[in-house]
């Protein structure tokens, strides 16, 4: 059985589709040399009775530098505004390199924490960047992923990516509608509520029209008296989820590394021993077979 | 004749009418939907949007619902990327607007929860929530049955909320009268499982089973809404003459004997469609009470025979009684009901419309506070905070509650020994009359923008401030003391009941309104246009030469609509 499983997953190679992702260097690729972009578009994309402010940035640059999908932006921010803290942040890239030419889009979750005397903190870099206005000047740099890249046109995708962990996945879908590729595009979306957090739905559901989002599965945990997540959804799609992954599609999650992706690698791993008769363990090489051959792909944060 | 059996259509005044290829859309949305189900589960379960389909839309009217959009919002939801504000507004069915105190408290929490916490009392007695998500639908249909509420048939082609006069001061019968309401409604009610189905997790209706009999509404329900009113005069709180259905309570002393009917009234029209008009309602006899349920299943029956299914506008009773006669519509009736309807009995002149506003006394000694509620919202605004006000005394437990026709609260069958309390409460929030004039405490309005898809002018927003502007011309001219029935709809649908005002404005466009005048005070005569679109400038300075004209030239006692009537348009 375990034979099978390995010639199962490793029979489908999976080719990168252009030579995007060779590592560059230099101005913009680095924190050492960033580049200065401007502020076309700043939306805090939640609305009223929200319980977060998620911001939708739109960078314009004009410097000579490209990105793949799935890389990430570093964003410095000015010393009166970083508090002493110059570590730049990075943030996966919303916007795809060919029908966003020279912009780079960001969706940035403005972080809050209880401080000890009880009043709201927030996020430095977060804070920074929300509180951006259309024209300002921002600094940064692209931060190359070398494995959490598109597969080739003809490959079928599902992507798991509740909150900001969306990001990527914008950039994959506008990315793959605009080189017409044939491979199937499978969203899975989860936030807090439908009415004010479906971040990007009017674009999804252009997507979903248009045929460049095949599929969309939505969690809203707090939209009814149990709560639901992305993991539940995985769990309720189980058989078409093999058949997709069965016939070689690539699976991408993006978002918080915990509890999220761990309730997902959980789902995964159910969905799996159950659909194949497998041992939790032996579900659990399939998994990491996929990983390992690039077929379950990961930029969790 | 059996009530349930429908006796052979007269195909012949039909000519050709309701072939099946010219039906409307909506007419196979009805015969399709499986007794109103639908996809409505599956459409509710839908994430993807907050919306639903044409279909959806006209589907979920049936189960007392319209899916609209914050108007005012639309553009700032583009800017973040999400679809318009969609939610729904839901409208429950309250026969004569009679709830109990632990009803009004249930219906306020689940306001506050689910809902935008404005509770809006409707011109039909019956109160409405606004901005449901499509998420938190079935939990708001849940929290009403748990309060032994529903919302169904509260919109749709079927029987809407029925009305009853919420005056008890005049005649010992009423409380027998106001009883009609819940079983008139009752009698009219769709058979269907699909509420439960859908909303309450109820058993699913199998694929390719018999959906329930209904031998009223059938599979394909009425062509059109329906509504009844009853009241009891003199007060005309309900504008009886304006329903498909109007009732006129006969008796005497603790007796009620039945009721004078009048059919076809409806107000409803289509800008720039001459063919679309308001009408008056025809008295066509006497119906003795035990007969009233029936006589009313029957007049919505014929109609449901006889009606034109092509075209919508052209579809309610009125319509058909022009297009057969009144005398062909009797006639059928009087064939389905079994007997000749009985000569109108003699009744008391309508006098007003009004609420009778502060206290007044039953027969039995029980007594009723009505609270002026501006334009329905429960709301606690500028120191008058009639939500709070309505909160403590349902947690008093000392009254019911009874919503009106002229969208304003009675607290009913007070003990003496009670008053006192309510008033110190009242008094506490804020809640007077005393400092508003006659023509505020009347004046009426829909609801309008920003939510309703139909609305082509501001209605309940802006009543306030032209209210006011009226009221100082009425000071002016010396006419302050005197109310003038004074009503704003956003739309030509006439919600706010602008056709049957004194000065009645129905919405053309932004800013812009029809200006109607002299119908009478008492609801008895449709008003006319006067100027057809106008706007508030233009408005206020007609106003303002006729007011002057009016002081001067009255005869005595006569009202702003009666002079209309004599110096415009006779």
């Amino acid at each position: 059985m375990d034979e099978l499983v390995g010639a199962t997953t490793q029979a489908i190679t999976i080719p990168t589709t252009t030579d995007e992702h060779i590592l560059r260097t230099g101005k913009g690729y680095t924190r050492l040399e960033p580049v200065k972009g401007t502020i076309k578009y700043i939306v805090n994309l939640n609305d009223i009775d929200s319980n977060k402010e998620t911001y939708h940035v739109e960078i314009e640059y004009e410097d000579d530098i490209t990105y793949g999908c799935g890389d990430a932006a570093g964003i410095m921010a000015p010393d009166d505004k970083n508090d002493g803290d110059k570590t730049p942040r990075l943030y996966s890239i919303a916007s795809s390199p060919e029908f966003h030419e020279g912009e780079v889009h960001l969706t940035v979750a403005l972080s809050t924490y209880k401080k000890d005397d009880g009043e709201t903190g927030y996020g430095i870099y977060s804070k920074y960047i929300s509180e951006l206005k259309e024209g300002d000047e921002v600094e940064f740099y692209i931060h190359q992923n070398q494995i959490f890249n598109l597969p080739a046109d003809d490959t079928d995708i599902i992507m798991i990516g509740p909150g900001t962990g969306i990001a990527p996945f914008r950039s994959f879908v506008y990315e793959r509608s605009e080189r017409a590729a044939s491979g199937r595009n499978w969203l899975f979306f989860g936030e807090q509520h439908m009415h004010c957090d479906f971040l990007y739905q009017a674009e999804w559901q252009e997507h979903l029209a248009t045929e460049a989002l095949h599929k969309i599965d939505l969690a809203f945990s707090r939209d009814q008296d149990h709560k639901i997540y992305v993991q539940d959804r995985l769990r309720e799609n189980a058989d078409e989820l093999m058949t997709w992954i069965d016939g070689g599609a690539v699976l991408y999650v993006c978002g918080a590394k915990d509890p999220m992706s761990k309730d997902v690698d959980k789902a995964l791993t159910d969905i799996i021993a159950k659909s194949k008769s497998l041992s939790d363990e032996a579900a659990a090489d399939f998994l990491a077979d996929l990983e390992e051959n690039n077929r379950y792909l990961k930029d969790v944060y | 004749m059996s009530k349930n059996k429908t006796p052979e259509i007269n195909t012949e005044v039909m000519n050709g009418m309701n072939a099946p290829e010219n039906l409307s859309e909506v007419e196979s949305f009805k015969t399709e939907s499986r007794g109103l189900r639908g996809d409505l589960s599956e459409q509710m379960e839908n994430r993807v949007t907050g919306n639903v389909t044409e279909y959806g839309k006209q589907m979920v009217k049936f189960h007392g619902s319209y899916i609209q959009d914050d108007r005012d919002r639309r553009s700032i939801r583009e800017e973040k990327k999400l679809e318009w504000s969609y939610s729904f507004m839901i409208r429950l069915r309250i026969p004569g607007g009679d709830i109990t105190s632990d009803q009004w408290i249930g219906l306020q929490k689940s306001c506050d929860t689910m809902a935008t916490g404005v509770i809006k009392i409707t011109t039909r007695q019956t109160v409405q929530f606004h901005g449901v998500v499509k998420a938190r639908m079935k939990p708001t249909m849940k929290d009403f049955d748990d309060l032994g509420l529903d919302a169904i048939a509260a919109c749709g082609d079927v029987n809407r909320n029925v009305t009853t006069g919420s005056n008890p001061q005049y005649e010992a019968f009423h409380a027998e009268v106001h009883e009609y309401a819940a079983q008139i409604s009752q009698h009219l009610l769709p058979k269907t499982g699909a509420f439960k189905e859908v909303w309450l997790d109820g058993d699913k209706l199998e694929e390719g089973k018999k959906t329930e009999t209904d031998p009223l509404y059938q599979d394909r329900y009425l062509p059109r809404k329906f509504k009844i009113a009853i009241t009891t005069p003199p007060h005309n709180d309900v504008d009886v003459f304006i329903h498909d259905i109007g009732l006129i309570a006969v008796g005497e002393g603790n007796i009620l004997h039945g009721f004078n009917a009048s059919i076809g009234g409806g107000l409803g029209t289509t800008h720039g469609n001459a063919k679309t008009y308001p009408r008056r309602g025809d008295i066509v006899g006497f119906v003795p009470k035990d007969k009233v349920l029936d006589f009313c299943w029957q007049v919505a029956a014929v109609n449901r025979d006889y009606g034109n299914r092509e075209q919508r506008n052209q579809a309610k009773l009125k319509y058909t009684i022009d297009r057969l006669g009144l005398d062909f519509v009797k006639g059928e009736l009087e064939k389905r009901i079994g007997y000749e309807l009985e000569a109108p009995r003699p009744v008391p002149a309508f006098t007003h419309r009004g609420d009778p506003f502060g206290w007044v006394e039953d027969h039995k000694g029980q007594w009723y506070y009505t609270a002026f509620v501006e334009s329905g919202r429960v709301i606690d605004e500028d120191g008058y905070n009639i939500k709070s006000a309505m909160g403590e005394i349902a947690e008093a437990k000392i009254c019911n509650l009874r919503f009106t026709a002229n969208q304003n609260v009675m607290f009913t069958y007070v003990a003496e020994e009670n008053k006192a309390q309510l008033e110190g409460i009242l008094k506490k929030h804020g809640i007077t009359i005393e400092a508003m004039n006659p023509t505020r405490r009347e004046a009426m309005a829909c609801v309008a923008l920003p939510t309703c898809p139909l609305a082509l002018a501001e209605g309940q927003r802006y009543l306030p401030e032209f209210v006011g502007k009226v009221e100082e011309l009425q000071k002016k001219h010396g006419l302050i003391e005197r109310p003038i029935t004074t009503r704003i709809t956003g739309c030509p649908n006439g919600c706010g009941r602008s056709y049957v005002a004194e000065i009645g404005l129905v919405g053309k466009g932004p800013g812009k309104y029809a200006l109607r005048l002299a119908g009478d005070y008492e609801g008895e005569r449709l008003n006319k246009v006067y100027v057809e679109e106008a706007d508030e400038t233009e408005i206020l300075n007609t106003l303002d030469d006729l007011f002057g004209k009016y002081a001067n030239d009255r005869t005595a006692n006569e009202s702003f609509g009666d002079y209309s009537e004599r110096t415009l348009f006779s």
